[in-house]
């Protein structure tokens, strides 16, 4: 008697007679071209969310020289949620839109991602850091150098494990998951709703913020998220289509991990700006500027590293090129 | 040609051995990560600074950040500066005692004393405990701070108290624990490791 | 054209807001020397308790100078005299200066002069009776300043509550008109105002430009203090039958005041009180109840007053131009508090820049009184002096300005002993026992030949001799009568009276006490020495000597005393390391001879370290002093001198995310040049620190010495504990500071 392996495509789990291989991965004829292309909506996409970042900071300005100290609580958590909202909702509007007409059927990954991500927020993240480690005040008691390590041990792991939970064991497996940049599509998207439901609780439990203050500081935070999930969706694209190293994965958190924690404790300590008879010791704008240059170099980044991963597949793949 | 009774099919799973040592590792990691992060915070929560009195010969242990003062009538007032509404605070005072002084006695001076000096003082229980293998006296009071400014509008706190007394020749050691009553319970652990540390 | 129109609109909106903005401020906003005088402005109650209620006996203003509670107001708000009978003292402070005040503490007076009416007060107790630790107070409080230089022509704020406390404490600006004499405090015993100033003002501040305190408004209710009406307001139901009406109580408010006294007769009164240390004497003989009525009687005016306060020249009339004059008047069974005015009226209408009070009586039982004005034009008319107890008038006196000089006149009396007697022949009013002879000089104008005019001589207001005479002497010359007694003359108060015919020409008060000392002066105490306690016969007892240890709370300098008239006034005056801590005028009531009367200076603590000294001196002549050291005798250097200008620091502390308000931040500031590198973390390394309320608000407990930088730290649970170790304060930097600081969450 003889034993026969079946073969199944990485992506849609067809059965291969002669499946095609890279990376250690098997593939069907369809799928070992594409995992490589680059649907241009994603960065098209991804750069109007940032525009519309910016537009959110625009109207944050205004809206504090209009409304000023004028707002009551209740307005100030309503104003906070709809301005702290509004980017990761015109993202993820656009990108899901825009892949409706690229492809035939969008994937429902994204929204269902981006609304997993706020319920673990909710139901898990928020409980956990609020009530058991109650890690804000402590925070505050302690030294600069254990902030600084306890964003990167507690904040950075945990959060970056979340978003890494919810891509590699609900999506991963999908056929939808078929490019390497729906690796930062789906990490993104998680990463999206669970940052804004954090930034939701972050208005509530301070009974509103500034319009001003508080919308820069909630944009940092957001920052501080989105850039690590962009260096932690570009190691699961990899390792989506290649069967890299054991480690790959598990530097890739730890790399995501340390980039929240840094971005986190930078937004808030980069913001002392000295006290004096004319300066109070606070400014927003620091920590602010500090995260959205992070998040700009960060997606350059890693859209270089992930353009020229694509460009190297693609000429293996197609050697008569 | 398919003889698929002479044939046995076997799928190959799709997870390689790297990625299931990945995703053990990632799991590892993070929860090794959270550990050292509690750990760490546990550490620095529990982290305590020796105060010592070479003059009144006393010793004690209490939690780093704190402040001390040794101005006034006692040995140390150690405060928390961070604390809200009141700074919780361990003050250590000595108080003379003959042959013929009880612990009554002490309790009383400052009990006269504090029902003068503080608002709505009251006291809730007088009781003989063990701590540190030796008997003890606790006295559980209670009180409301007010700052006296009225230009300065700091709403009245009730304040919880315990006294600790402990005989030491002729002359008895307090040490009081004072929490705001919200805080109280979840202060008193730290009052108590600050109590097992005293070296008198 | 739509341009055009768009710029002009813009010039023309730049233009209002440039005019007008700093106009709308300037009507709207304060000065912040004004906003800190009012701020330290307190209305003061004296009550009493009634069945279970505590009912006002007195209302008025009071001013914090010092950030410890120290309030210097009027002696007749604050002490149970007069119409003013309540025991306790509750102090209301301007919390918001839009608000009427709201009573807070229980005071206690720690110095007081019923003669200046002036007190000062230390806030003790809260409203329940709890202590009140005065170190922690940290209130707002003003500076005294320097009134030599006031004179007319100078405006001045005065601030106090002018009502029953409805509403908040107002500023009024107004011109001082005048200085008024009175033998409480000589020539320049009052400043005058033509300001309208509310009667409960009484107690408050004279402002100069600067904003130091340079006087003391004052003001006395003219009224029993029982029958209700303007003077007196009925404002609760003292008697709790449901109704306010004319059976329950009535509050006396001061009558519209004109009076300031200058702060510089305050002065001593503050030192003593900031120093801690309580004067206090031994208990007099018992003084017999007053049951006769109060009476004035003996009312002259004087046109100038010697610098030993005998009346100059007595007139009736006064040349056109005349700028000065005095009113005299012998005072009988006065009780402290009534409330006492001098009203003048030319040609019937009211003279104010001539009028004195209401004022509040602190001058003593029985004595001679006098008040006037100088360098102030006397229009010509028709004067009536009239003195009035309570409201009521009791004597008056008429003089006509505009009479050309010329009627007879005796003029410059003064009194010395007798050549030859062994004495200095120096003329006084306070002579020893064992003077054989008084001789008085004076010198005349006008008498014609054949004139009758009398001598009268006086002993504790019995008179001993009469003698009526016609004048043979030339018109005008210098003269001498005297009194004689070669065994030496009784001791006692001695009046002389001389008369040109029927009227009162000349008059001086002269008192012979005390044994004659090697100068031939008087000499009242002898024997004096300094012991640290006394035994309750009241006789020396613990440590005694000039050099005493540290440890003590008391002093107490011993005299036997001889040849002492009752009545007499003598101060006695305390000092430490050369500054006055403590005084006391008083009217002698321990007998004519005795051994260990004593003046103690006490404290709650013990005393400190240094040189102190006592004196103590009779009619102004110095009667003896003593020195004696506590300790090595030098006080110890604090480390910041109180010469150091400082800046008061105030602020906010704020969330950076919520902008609300902090409440409970501690804000503590090392020592100066200490780094948090240097921080040990005991309290003896912070400088001065606050804890903000419920707004966030903070004040600094001790202002920061400006031309240095401090190392600030900001703790508050739930946020990042700032560090600035770069806090620097100008030399230049202005005081007070309003400070906002924001922390961030972590």
């Amino acid at each position: 008697m003889n034993e026969v392996i079946q073969h199944q495509c990485t992506v849609c789990n067809q059965l291969l007679d002669a499946p095609k291989r890279f990376g250690g991965r098997e593939y069907c004829d369809t799928h070992v071209h594409q995992f490589y292309q680059e649907p241009p909506h994603f960065w098209r996409t991804s750069v109007m969310g940032l525009g519309a970042l910016l537009l959110t900071v625009a109207g944050l300005l205004i809206a504090d020289l209009i409304f000023g100290a004028r707002l009551n609580a209740d307005m100030r958590i309503l104003a906070g949620m709809a301005f702290v909202s509004l980017s990761p909702l015109v993202w993820i509007t656009l990108y899901y839109r825009s892949s409706r007409r690229n492809r035939a059927g969008a994937s429902p990954w994204p929204p269902l991602l981006f609304a997993l991500g706020s319920l673990v927020a909710v139901a898990v993240t928020h409980p956990i850091f609020s009530s058991i480690i109650e890690l804000e005040l402590w925070l505050s008691r302690t030294n600069a150098t254990n902030r600084f390590l306890a964003h990167i041990l507690l904040n950075g792991f945990f959060h970056m494990f979340v978003l890494y939970a919810l891509v590699r064991y609900l999506s991963w497996d999908h056929p939808s998951f078929d490019h390497r940049v729906h690796g930062l599509v789906l990490t993104l998207s998680a990463c999206l709703g669970y940052a804004t439901a954090l930034n939701f609780f972050f208005i509530i439990d301070h009974e509103g913020l500034t319009i001003l203050y508080g919308g820069l500081r909630l944009i940092s935070q957001l920052c501080a998220f989105v850039a690590p999930a962009l260096i932690l969706g570009y190691f699961l694209g990899i390792n989506r289509f290649e069967d890299m190293p054991f480690y790959y994965l598990s530097a890739g958190l730890l790399l995501s991990a340390v980039a929240n924690g840094l971005l986190l404790y930078a937004g808030s300590e980069l913001n002392y700006v000295g006290l004096s008879l004319t300066q109070t010791g606070f400014s927003p704008w620091p920590g602010f500027v500090a995260s959205v240059l992070a998040l700009v170099a960060t997606g350059a980044t890693i859209y270089g590293l992930l353009r020229r991963q694509n460009a190297l597949a693609r000429a293996r793949l197609n050697p008569d090129l | 040609m398919n003889n698929t009774a002479s044939r046995n099919q076997t799928n190959v799973s799709k997870l390689s051995r790297n990625d299931r040592l990945s995703a053990v590792l990632a799991v590892t990691l993070t929860f090794g990560a959270i550990a050292l992060g509690l750990l760490f915070r546990q550490e620095a929560t529990n982290q305590t600074w020796l105060f010592e009195s070479r003059a009144a010969g006393i010793a004690a242990r209490y939690p780093a950040g704190w402040l001390v003062d040794e101005r006034g009538n006692y040995v140390a007032r150690i405060r928390d500066p961070r604390a809200r509404p009141y700074k919780t605070q361990y003050v250590i005072s000595v108080v003379p005692v003959s042959s013929q002084s009880t612990v009554r006695n002490v309790l009383d001076s400052l009990t006269l004393q504090r029902a003068s000096d503080l608002a709505a003082y009251r006291v809730l229980l007088v009781e003989e405990i063990a701590t540190s293998g030796a008997a003890r006296t606790r006295m559980r009071f209670a009180f409301v701070d007010a700052d006296p400014n009225p230009f300065i509008q700091r709403l009245p706190v009730v304040v919880l108290g315990e006294d600790i007394i402990i005989l030491d020749g002729n002359r008895a050691i307090v040490a009081t624990f004072m929490a705001d009553k919200d805080a109280y319970d979840t202060d008193h652990p730290a009052f108590e490791r600050f109590l097992a540390s005293l070296r008198h | 054209m739509f341009l055009f129109r768009r710029v002009t609109l813009l010039i023309a909106t730049s233009v209002y807001w440039f005019a007008l903005a700093p106009s709308v401020a300037s009507q709207n906003g304060e000065l912040p020397e004004i906003t800190r005088a009012r701020q330290s402005t307190v209305f003061l109650m004296q009550v009493y308790e009634q069945g279970g209620t505590r009912v006002q006996s007195c209302i008025g203003s009071g001013t914090l100078v010092s950030p410890t509670g120290l309030i210097l107001t009027n002696a007749h708000l604050v002490e149970a005299t007069g119409p003013c009978r309540g025991d306790q003292i509750i102090v209301a402070l301007p919390v918001r200066l839009d608000e009427p005040p709201v009573p807070t503490y229980l005071a206690r007076i720690v110095q007081s002069s019923e003669l200046l009416d002036i007190a000062v007060a230390q806030i003790a107790t809260g409203m329940d009776g709890s202590a009140i630790d005065p170190t922690t107070l940290n209130l707002p409080f003003v500076s005294p300043g320097d009134p030599s230089a006031l004179g007319a022509g100078n405006t001045l704020q005065f601030v106090g509550f002018p009502d029953a406390g409805s509403t908040s404490a107002m500023s009024i600006a107004g011109p001082i008109t005048g200085v008024t004499a009175e033998k409480s405090g000589s020539r320049g015993a009052w400043l005058r105002t033509s300001a309208t100033l509310g009667g409960a003002m009484s107690g408050g501040g004279a402002y100069d430009p600067n904003g130091n305190l340079v006087g003391i408004l004052t003001s006395a209710a003219a009224t029993d203090g029982i029958t209700p009406g303007p003077s007196c307001l009925s404002i609760q139901d003292s008697n709790r039958d449901g109704g306010i009406n004319e059976r329950d109580s009535c509050v006396p408010i001061g009558n519209p005041l004109s009076m300031i006294r200058p702060i510089s007769f305050g002065l001593p009164l503050i030192e003593a009180a900031e120093s801690g240390l309580i004067p206090g004497n031994a208990p007099g003989l018992p003084e017999a109840p007053l049951a006769a009525p109060e009476a004035i009687d003996r009312i002259f005016l004087s046109q100038q007053i010697s610098d030993l306060g005998i009346p100059t020249r007595i007139v009736s009339s006064l040349p056109s131009g005349s700028t000065s004059v005095y009113l005299f008047f012998d005072y009988h069974n006065m009780r402290p508090g009534t409330p006492y005015e001098i009203r003048v009226t030319i040609n019937g209408a009211a003279a104010p820049q001539l009028s004195l009070g209401p004022l509040s009586w602190g001058g003593g039982r029985q004595g001679t009184w006098h008040a006037g004005v100088e360098k102030t034009l006397l229009p010509d008319g028709l004067y009536e002096f009239t003195v009035l107890l309570s409201g009521q008038p009791v004597n008056a006196t008429k003089l006509t300005v505009g009479v050309s000089a010329g009627e007879p006149t005796f003029s410059n009396l003064i009194f010395t002993p007798s050549a030859g007697q062994g004495s200095n022949g120096t003329a006084g009013t306070l002579f020893p026992a064992e003077t054989v002879q008084i001789i008085a000089q004076f010198n005349y104008e006008n008498i014609p030949q054949g004139q009758d005019w009398t001598e009268a001589w006086y002993l504790d207001g019995t008179e001993i001799f009469r003698n009526t005479r016609i004048w043979d002497h030339p018109a005008d010359g210098l003269l001498s009568v005297s009194a004689t007694n070669l065994g030496g003359l009784p001791l006692g108060n001695y009046r002389l009276e001389l008369l040109i015919g029927s009227r009162l020409a000349a008059t001086g008060d002269i008192t012979l006490a005390g044994n004659r000392n090697p100068q031939g002066g008087a000499a009242v105490f002898s024997n004096a020495r300094i012991a640290s306690e006394k035994t309750r016969d009241g006789a020396p007892a613990g440590q005694i000597g000039n050099a005493l240890p540290l440890g003590i709370t008391s002093l107490y300098a011993f005299v036997d005393w001889d040849f002492m008239p009752a009545g007499t006034q003598w101060t006695y005056r305390w000092f430490l390391d050369g500054r006055l801590v403590a005084s006391s005028v008083q009217s002698w009531d321990a007998g004519g001879v005795g051994q260990n009367y004593w003046m103690s200076l006490s404290s709650n603590k013990p005393l400190p370290e240094g040189s102190y000294a006592v004196e103590a001196l009779v009619q102004g002549t110095p009667m003896f002093s003593a020195k004696v050291s506590i300790g090595s005798g030098t006080r110890p250097v604090s480390g910041q001198g109180s010469s150091v200008e400082t800046v008061t620091i105030t602020g906010t502390v704020t969330d950076a995310l919520t902008g609300q308000g902090i409440a409970d931040a501690l804000i503590a500031v090392l020592n100066v040049k200490l780094t948090s590198a240097d921080f040990t973390w005991n309290e003896a390394d912070i400088f001065s620190q606050g804890i903000s309320d419920q707004r966030g608000h903070f004040a600094l407990s001790k202002a920061l010495p400006k031309g240095n930088y401090y190392t600030v730290y900001v703790f508050a649970d739930g946020y990042a504990t700032m560090v600035e170790d770069f806090f620097t304060i100008l030399s230049t930097q202005a005081s007070p500071v309003d400070l906002t600081i924001t922390l961030n969450r972590p």
